[in-house]
């Protein structure tokens, strides 16, 4: 089963390629301080994952078409949390003035 | 031709009705009976919910497989259905107070119920996602739902952000799940992934699913956005979000571990080991320095947390019967935590006024003396919080350290009691104030003895948790069986 | 030993790029000025600062734009299949489509579609 996954060099490129998304996605919710930039790190996870779901789905043989559906799944939940997002950091910058994450900082113990 | 099982999803469904109607009601002109309107659609949908999920009957799966009907689902329906109609009531004062719209603000809320109703019937992946998101979208909406109050808009924010993050751990894992398992459905998954030894795309998938069931459920490590995204949002979108949110994820992920990762009990086990020992410790020791009473019980959620991840823990066990007892004491605790949980936070509100919550535990100094019901049913959630019999809270510690030991997981008991000894220090602390301080001592406050209190519907709410409470705790048999019937339909 | 061809190319690639970017800053005349550093603009000074605040109108309608766009990915598995599903699949569709629809309905009852 695993030499089966690793022999094959089209598979292991693209989950290298969804891995290094998905750092470089986590890479940017952490370190940005922008609320639209924390934004499009999800996106690049969200994203990573799709590349995932997409390889599997197309180089092992008999794994069927649900790999895919997934992905289309995921891209409408994408677009529904953005306009989420979008309504929550409209908020935020109306009672902050700014958009940053760390802005926002209330609430302490 | 499709195969749909309309019948499944009948509570489903009647609830999502209600929710599109009550915002259909807010596009016609106001009428004076619009508000009663849209209160009486959301009841109706939830009575409808309830009265459809009837049968025990054996487990059915439909939708091409992507979903379950089976005693852990509507065991856990039941659950959420119960903190959705107990947050209703809760809801409209804050809603008046607050000037928020009340269509929107109850859809979103039974939009969050269909979502979580939906999790703990899923029995695919792709569902399981999907229905994650759809109680965490119309929560990230709920919390922010008072735009004009930056407190809000700060715990909308914290928990979208924290969200998403979590989102994204879960999507990834599951990603390499299916790719280590070849399949998407719960059944067969154990076989398709098989043993985990040597295998990194399983045993890394299915770490980072329960990384991010662990973000949902407010567990330590991932608990940093909990404290502040439950005292920013208002205190009724807390309750109901604290109770129904850890009900619905640990229904699913008991049944993603035990039923569709059987197999794979090495690799998640010592996890959830070690998640419910951090968080019962983090948790309580967290609860003990606050001097909100909000931002107490956040902590006391997560604690809660890790008690009921015990139970998960346990069913890692290799042995059928012990992986039963451990899931059925993690299904009971999330019950009983509802009930209680659910009640002290709405008792914030009640104990306070309209405007005026009861925030610290100075508000609530000599609280006994105005209010001598209010105190006393605050008392027995205390009294159930902090496990001590003859309650509600006692019974699901007892069930779930029981099963433990018996599972072998001793060292987890062990930590559950001591940790629970913590906790009774800083739940009493809330009645010694309420009966033993006297309001006086508090500086900068007036005390107005005549002041309006708040709507007597939060009372009933309230009165409705300490009665459940105390009935779980009196007779926990029925209760006990029927999760034991939803724990024991899961082994594969 | 294949890739100490790869590993020699790279070298050669690096090496010549840092080569040529260090020639050039070698042997090349520099004598900067402000005019120098604006950004061109067919020649003619500046208007205006290239960041400048959009209304948060454009990003509401492209949101409503992609999602309810989006929505439609799955009328395309229908279509393709329509004849097969028949008239449950048709039913289910309705469904969807009305559901979508009463958000599109919401969202312009509620204003959301108007410019001002």
């Amino acid at each position: 089963m695993t030499d089966y996954l690793f022999s094959q060099r089209p598979l292991e490129n693209l989950l290298v390629l969804s891995a290094a998304l998905f750092v470089l996605g986590l890479y940017t919710i952490v370190t940005r301080k922008n609320a639209v930039s924390v934004l499009m790190g999800v996106e690049l996870v969200l994203n990573a994952a799709n590349v995932n779901f997409v390889a599997f789905s197309q180089y092992l043989p008999g794994r069927g078409i649900h790999g895919s559906m997934f992905t289309i799944f995921v891209i409408l939940l994408a677009a529904a949390e953005a306009a989420v997002a979008l309504a929550i950091i409209i908020g935020i910058y109306q009672n902050f003035g700014r958009v940053d994450v760390d802005q926002a900082d209330l609430m302490k113990e | 031709m499709p195969t749909a099982d309309w019948s499944m999803i009948g509570p489903v469904l009647a609830v999502l009705a209600a929710a599109l109607g009550m915002v259909a009601l807010d596009l016609f002109p106001r009428r004076p009976w619009h508000r009663s309107a849209v209160e009486w659609t959301a009841y109706l949908g939830l009575i409808a919910a309830i009265a459809l999920l009837h049968g025990a009957g054996e487990p059915r799966v439909g939708f091409g497989g992507a979903l379950i009907a089976d005693p852990l689902s509507r065991f856990m329906s039941l659950a959420i259905l119960l903190a959705t109609a107990l947050a209703v009531p809760a809801s409209l004062p804050a809603i008046a107070a607050r000037g928020l719209l009340m269509a929107e603000y109850l859809a979103l809320l039974l939009l969050s119920a269909a979502g979580m109703m939906l999790l703990v019937m899923s029995h695919d992946l792709i569902t399981m996602f999907l229905s994650v998101e759809v109680l965490s979208l119309a929560l990230y909406v709920l919390c922010g739902i008072a735009r004009k109050d930056a407190r809000s808009n700060e715990s909308a924010m914290k928990y979208f952000v924290l969200g998403a993050f979590a989102t994204g751990f879960l999507l990834y894992g599951m990603a390499l799940v299916y790719g280590a398992a070849g399949t998407v459905f719960l059944s067969g998954m154990s076989d398709g992934i098989g043993g985990t030894e040597g295998s990194v795309l399983a045993v890394a998938g299915v770490s980072l699913i329960v990384a991010g069931f662990a973000f949902k459920l407010g567990a330590a490590p991932f608990h940093m956005w909990v404290p502040d995204v439950y005292e920013g949002a208002p205190t009724p979108v807390t309750a109901f979000m604290s109770v129904a949110v850890k009900a619905a994820g640990l229904g699913a992920l008991a049944r993603l571990l035990v039923g569709g990762m059987a197999l794979q009990a090495d690799a998640w086990g010592p996890l959830a080991v070690f998640l419910a020992a951090l968080t019962m410790v983090v948790g309580n020791l967290g609860a003990l320095t606050q001097a909100s009473v909000k931002r107490m019980l956040a902590y006391s959620s997560i604690a809660h947390s890790g008690y009921a991840l015990i139970g998960v823990a346990s069913a890692a066990s290799p042995e059928a019967t012990y992986a039963v007892a451990g899931i059925s004491a993690a299904l009971f605790y999330a019950a009983a935590y509802l009930v209680m949980t659910l009640g002290a936070f709405v008792f914030l509100m009640f104990a306070g006024r309209p405007g005026q919550e009861a925030e610290t535990y100075d508000h609530l100094a000599g609280l006994a003396r105005r209010r001598p019901w209010a105190a006393a049913l605050m008392t027995v959630l205390m009294v159930s919080l902090a496990g001590i019999p003859p309650t509600a809270g006692f019974i699901g510690k007892f069930v779930l350290f029981k099963a433990a030991v018996e599972a072998g997981q001793v060292g987890l008991a062990v930590i559950g009691v001591i940790t629970s000894a913590v906790g009774v220090y800083y739940y009493l602390r809330v009645v010694v104030v309420m009966y033993m301080h006297e309001p006086e001592e508090v500086p900068g406050r007036k005390v107005e003895p005549e002041a309006p209190p708040f709507d007597p519907n939060l009372g009933w709410v309230v009165a409705i948790g300490a009665a459940l409470t105390l009935l779980l705790g009196v007779y926990p048999t029925i209760f006990l069986n029927f999760s034991r019937a939803a724990a024991s339909t899961l082994l594969p | 030993m294949e890739w100490a061809i790869v590993a020699l190319y790279a070298g050669a690639v690096l090496g010549l790029g840092v080569a040529f970017l260090a020639a050039s800053r070698l042997l090349g005349p520099s004598r900067p000025k402000p005019a120098k550093s604006e950004p061109y603009e067919c020649g003619v000074p500046l208007q205006a600062e290239s960041r400048i605040r959009m209304s948060v109108h454009f990003y509401l309608v492209a949101i409503l734009f992609i999602l309810f766009d989006i929505e439609t990915v799955f009328l395309i598995p229908w279509a393709v299949l329509h004849r097969q599903l028949g008239a449950a699949g048709l039913l289910e569709m309705g469904i969807f489509i009305s559901v979508v629809g009463f958000g599109l309905v919401y969202v312009w009852r509620r204003g959301a579609l108007e410019w001002e």
